[in-house]
């Protein structure tokens, strides 16, 4: 079997799957749950809620602003008992409705529709409608990716079930316990694009996915599986590209460009739920797991659950070292339990204080791993040296500082422990605010 | 938000989890993998080789040491860059080398070369060859004149202790299987390491134990002066019987040390194979040019056996601070050195090479960085593209 892989680098982190045997199981219903009106990339949504109303399972509580923007839905039917700005993970101070649970919980799958009769636009507005959005991680509203600009013609749909991250299976489990509502969401989105050719990119480690949907694509022209060579971080929207249709997204522009859109087959199951059965997005898949987890496993969440509730079914240890929002690799850490799943998580990692990543404070000895295992072909030694000494500029204009995808792969393999990620990270996030500064000035 | 309960700390950003690679792994894998070399050195020439072995680590370590407290930094004498600094000039170093030239080298590499520049990555030269060349320009009589024999020779001139001495040997081995060269060969050794023993314990003078290196020899007694280049002459060089530095002779024991730094991946092991076959190549090709014997008559594993030159390609090219950190930076380097190499050795004034070849190359490493830089994804050349600001 021919396997696909990025030209460049890689790394093959410590952690294995070990929830990868565990099928879905349902989170219990939360107590309360915790919705932010920003869980997407764009505008916030305008809340339309106050503490006091009664809500039922899916009605609209924040109303998407402009284009680029995402409603939300409650989660669990119940009274709305705050509206405040919360910290959570993600971002800082973001307006949440606090819903306290009660009432009763609605059959989403009761009524199908026929969606080969519907027009594109019609299509759409019930992906919107659900707010769907990325589940990948980014969280792009997922009716505006599959609109692609006019002028772009779409050859290629990727559907992004490398689940490259060490510990997550949340993807893994979705489409081996449902392929046929994957594959259904597949041809929705071929449809909207305009008939591309899709791929299934799925990892070798997972090849009894492999063979699964090698039969169910017998007689279906279309769509193909594109096994890839189980290496981190595979699942890169950009490196895709270059492993399974050879081509490569232009520095600073976007995969319409370059002829393919890419989506999560999570977030294709999320708007097959949309459009036939007018599903809102109000829960996820996610994977509880890690090395400080004894059990781990695979559950179907509500949007708004606070971790806490997951964590005590759980016996989480008290004296764990970091609860990871994501995978280890580039997942954000809190200490904070109450925060609650958006619909970007999908993961909670639980890493003990030996994975625990010490920076040491040892000098660069100019090893070279670093260059060796970055994937986007950069020197992140280079780019840590100039944005530790704030020469920002020379790193974006000669290094390729924006073109780091921040994987992690350069801090994974350095010997000296220097944290390479943060530093590239402060030096973009120094570049946009003087870009800001130079725009206003 | 309220505080979650159990003590956490947090690693405030991703990557969360890490390879477990460790720098001051990599130092001491070196210094294991140079142990070999060292040993038989000690073996080969005596008491003489483990005092400047001694001198140099000792004096190396002490200069760290003043220089974390004078610069007021973390200490760093356990890391183990010292040590190899210290042994790497001792290996530079002739055996019967006066202490104080030990002493100020070692100083020097550490104080100097790596100190005043900022301490471990940042040094531009490979600090223990920056020692060797202020020892070669303040005494060049000693890097000139004081090789000592090593065993074999010394036998040959005190032939009543070695029948003695071979007595006893061959009472204990006395076998005629396969590999029978080597096998004698090894019993001689032997035979001849306990003479040594014997009449140094009944102190000989130093001055009968000093000869010519190989090297030395071709290059005032061309081709002829060495005497031959069979097997049975060869083996010598490989196995380290000849004079010369204290760790570059032993080809043996420098190839076992560099395995174990390819199997810990703790060296940038493509450098040296380009190195080593540039040297070998441009040695076939010119090697015969000095002594007007035309093209292509060079003798490659000659010259690859002899001199620093494994030495250096295993473990100081490969210094991950002065070498580049691209892989194509790193073949252009390994060639630059072994251009340079065959030049000095074959039309240089010194016989030897490698030292100043390898301090000149790390010299071009920021140049050679810069040329060899990879493409970046998304571009068509190494720089991103102009546009590219958003």
């Amino acid at each position: 079997m021919r396997l696909f892989s990025f030209r460049r680098g890689g790394i093959h982190p410590k952690g294995g799957k070990p929830a990868a045997m565990l099928p879905i199981t349902n989170a219990h219903l939360p107590h309360y749950v915790i919705i932010p009106m920003s869980m997407h990339v764009g505008e916030s949504a305008k809340c339309l809620v106050k503490p006091g109303d009664v809500v039922r399972e899916g009605d609209r509580i924040g109303e998407a602003v402009g284009l680029i923007s995402s409603h939300v839905h409650a989660s669990v039917p119940g009274r709305v008992t705050a509206v405040q700005k919360l910290d959570l993970v993600h971002a800082k101070g973001v307006e949440c409705v606090r819903i306290e649970t009660g009432g009763n919980i609605r059959n989403w799958y009761a009524e199908k529709r026929d969606w080969k009769k519907l027009d594109n636009a019609k299509i759409l507005e019930a992906i919107r409608e659900a707010g769907v959005v990325g589940l990948g991680g980014a969280c792009f509203p997922t009716h505006v990716k599959l609109s692609p600009p006019p002028g772009c013609e779409i050859k290629d749909l990727l559907v992004n079930i490398a689940e490259c991250e060490p510990y997550l299976s949340a993807d893994y489990r979705l489409v081996l316990e449902r392929p046929e509502d994957l594959l259904e969401g597949v041809r929705i989105a071929r449809k909207l694009l305009g008939n591309p050719q899709a791929h299934l990119c799925i990892e070798d480690s997972q090849s009894d996915l492999i063979e699964l949907f090698g039969s169910l694509l017998q007689d279906e022209s279309g769509i193909v599986v594109a096994p890839l060579r189980s290496v981190y971080p595979q699942g890169s929207e950009k490196l895709l590209a270059q492993a399974v249709l050879r081509r490569e997204v232009p520095s600073g522009k976007l995969p319409p460009v370059a002829g393919f859109v890419a989506q999560n087959a999570a977030t294709l199951v999320a708007v097959m739920e949309a459009v036939v059965y007018g599903k809102p997005l109000i829960d996820r898949v996610l994977t509880f797991s890690g090395a400080g987890v004894k059990e781990p496993g695979n559950y179907k969440v509500r949007i708004g659950t606070p971790i806490r509730h997951l964590a005590q079914d759980h016996g989480l240890p008290s004296k764990y070292a970091v609860l990871v929002a994501g995978g280890p690799m580039m997942g954000r850490s809190t200490e904070d339990q109450d925060v609650p799943v958006v619909k970007a998580m999908n993961g909670i990692t639980v890493l003990r204080k030996k994975d625990d990543y010490r920076v040491k404070n040892q000098p660069c000895i100019r090893c070279a791993r670093c260059v060796d295992v970055c994937p986007t072909g950069l020197e992140p030694t280079t780019l840590s040296k100039l944005c530790e000494a704030m020469r920002v500029e020379e790193a974006v204009s000669e290094y390729g500082l924006l073109n780091c995808i921040e994987c992690g792969n350069c801090a994974y393999a350095c010997p000296s422990t220097i944290p390479i990620v943060g530093q590239i990270r402060w030096g973009k996030s120094f570049w946009t605010r003087q870009q800001v500064r130079a725009k206003s000035s | 938000m309220a505080k979650a309960e159990g003590k956490a700390a947090v690693v405030p950003f991703s990557p969360h989890i890490h390879s477990g690679a460790s720098t001051t792994r990599i130092m001491w894998d070196v210094v294991i993998a140079l142990m070999p070399a060292g040993i038989v050195g000690v073996w080969l020439f005596g008491k003489g080789a483990l005092v400047t072995i001694g001198i140099s680590v000792g004096t190396a370590l002490v200069t760290e040491l003043l220089a974390n407290l004078l610069l007021k930094r973390v200490p760093t004498v356990l890391d183990g860059s010292a040590v190899i600094t210290g042994l790497l000039f001792a290996y530079n170093l002739p055996p019967a080398a006066p202490w104080y030239v030990t002493a100020a080298g070692a100083f020097f590499s550490v104080a100097v070369v790596k100190w005043a520049f900022g301490g471990l990555g940042s040094n531009f030269m490979n600090p223990a060859l920056g020692g060797r060349i202020f020892v070669m320009a303040a005494w060049p009589a000693v890097m000139i004149n004081h090789w000592s024999l090593p065993v074999d020779s010394f036998a040959a001139q005190h032939p009543a202790v070695v029948a003695n001495v071979s007595m006893k040997i061959s009472m204990v081995t006395n076998r005629d299987e396969i590999v029978a060269p080597v096998t004698n060969y090894l019993t001689n050794f032997a035979t001849n390491f306990l003479t040594r023993a014997e009449a140094a314990a009944k102190t000989v003078s130093v001055d009968a134990l000093t000869s010519a290196t190989p090297l030395t020899t071709l290059k005032f007694h061309g081709w002829d002066g060495v005497q031959g280049l069979g097997f049975d002459q060869l083996l010598p060089r490989f196995l380290g019987n000849v004079p010369g530095c204290i760790g570059e002779t032993s080809a043996a024991a420098l190839l076992l040390g560099a395995v174990y730094l390819v199997a810990r991946r703790a060296i940038k092991v493509h450098i040296s194979l380009v190195f080593i076959a540039t040297a070998a190549l441009l040695s076939w090709v010119f090697g015969g040019l000095p002594f007007h014997s035309g093209l292509f008559t060079g003798h490659p594993l000659y010259h690859v056996l002899s001199g620093g030159l494994l030495l250096g390609a295993f473990f100081m090219a490969t210094d991950p601070v002065t070498s580049p950190i691209t892989f194509a930076g790193g073949i252009v380097f390994g060639a630059l050195m072994g251009v340079l190499t065959v030049v000095i050795r074959l039309w240089g004034g010194s016989p030897e090479g490698v030292s100043y070849a390898i301090v000149l190359a790390n010299i071009f490493v920021p140049f050679i960085d810069r040329l060899t830089r990879g493409r970046i994804y998304g571009c068509k050349l190494p720089r991103p593209k102009a546009e590219a600001a958003k």
